[in-house]
């Protein structure tokens, strides 16, 4: 049910956004999923189609889902990299804890193709 | 919001423009939780500027959540603390924590897997804040839905209990990633149920190795006291921001 209070709110973007912008119909939504965050892309798709039936804006859209991995910066000496295993959040060069998350912990709606 | 067409790369704006123009590219950019987030950040001045320490206490049903709020209980007094309790159904914790004369709201998410930062705003109206130092948030028993997810809070706290086992870090790291403190509950059953502290231990520092770590037992009254000092330790630094204003 997790997925389902979020696909109504990327629902909700959406269509605001035809509306503000005169958009009759959107034929791709690119979402990206962080790997921080606890959302199943495929739950995502599922819910969409069930709620896309009730909007003619989106009533032929397609969800196109990218997973974004996690990247940081080494708050003590400043490495920037891909964290390959998110049960091991520590600075590859240095060993920090202290990592500033710049990728990966968001679920945005990038683009529309309409 | 930067709108580029595809056909010839413009981003004119006219709204005209884009009905008539074919696989129009809109780029967003827009973070989901960006509503939840502002929300959030007006509860985080609320309590802010009330010196009230707010708590997000997170872990699975049964850990111990209810249990960690009437133990710190028994170290700062009742009438200092308020307390926002969430489940699917019932009241039954709520009951709990009036019986230990701290004042409780419920809130029933029927479905809802974790709170959100506008359910909080909309409890502040119902909740008699004035005078109390901390607020708990007893979020929904799950520990998957709320990691993340921002409600207003100064201090994330994860609750999870010897039963449970000494894996749960490696298994849900997104929770533990963000939680200020981490509390091992029902120590005194370790032995029975084979938890091993050390690998807990070593499993949490690999994702987050600044919360410190308490250990309590109900058993054991004494054990909430060190949890209580900390969070009093902490106040103190929101009482200094109050005070810069």
């Amino acid at each position: 049910m997790h997925e389902l209070s979020v696909t109504q709110h990327i629902v909700e973007i959406i269509i605001d956004t035809c509306q503000n912008n005169s958009i009759a119909s959107v034929k791709k939504i690119f979402i990206d999923i962080g790997l921080l965050t606890t959302y199943e892309a495929e739950a995502i798709k599922y819910y969409f189609n069930l709620i896309k039936k009730n909007y003619t804006e989106i009533r032929d859209a397609i969800v196109v889902i990218k997973k974004k991995k996690v990247k940081y910066k080494c708050k003590r000496c400043h490495n920037k990299n891909m964290v390959e295993d998110i049960t091991a959040l520590i600075c590859h060069r240095c060993g920090s804890s202290e990592l500033e998350i710049i990728e990966g912990d968001k679920i945005k709606i990038t683009k529309l193709e309409v | 919001m930067i709108i580029l067409c595809d056909s010839c790369g413009c981003n004119d704006n006219n709204p005209d423009t884009f009905k008539t123009q074919p696989n129009t590219t809109i780029e967003l950019y827009k973070d989901i939780m960006d509503e939840n987030n502002r929300i959030a950040h007006k509860n985080w001045h609320f309590f802010t500027e009330k010196g009230v320490l707010c708590i997000n206490i997170m872990g699975s049903p049964g850990c111990g959540k209810t249990s960690l709020i009437e133990g710190i209980a028994k170290h700062i007094p009742p009438y200092e603390i308020a307390v926002i309790q969430g489940d699917l159904e019932s009241d039954i914790d709520k009951q709990r924590l009036l019986k230990a004369d701290i004042d409780t709201l419920q809130i029933n998410t029927h479905s809802g897997c974790h709170l959100n930062a506008a359910m909080i705003q909309d409890s502040i109206s119902k909740l008699q804040i004035n005078g109390k130092k901390f607020l708990f948030i007893e979020n929904v028993g799950n520990l998957v839905c709320p990691a993340g997810i921002k409600l207003g809070e100064h201090l994330n706290i994860v609750i999870s209990s010897t039963p449970e086992g000494s894996d749960k870090p490696r298994k849900y790291p997104h929770i533990f990633y963000n939680a200020d403190a981490i509390i091992i509950s029902k120590i005194d059953l370790s032995e029975a149920v084979n938890f091993t502290k050390s690998d807990y231990i070593k499993s949490i520092r690999k994702i987050n190795r600044e919360a410190p770590i308490f250990m309590v037992s109900i058993k054991n009254t004494k054990s909430f006291q060190e949890v209580a000092d900390f969070l009093v330790q902490k106040r103190s630094h929101i009482k200094n921001h109050c005070h810069k204003h």
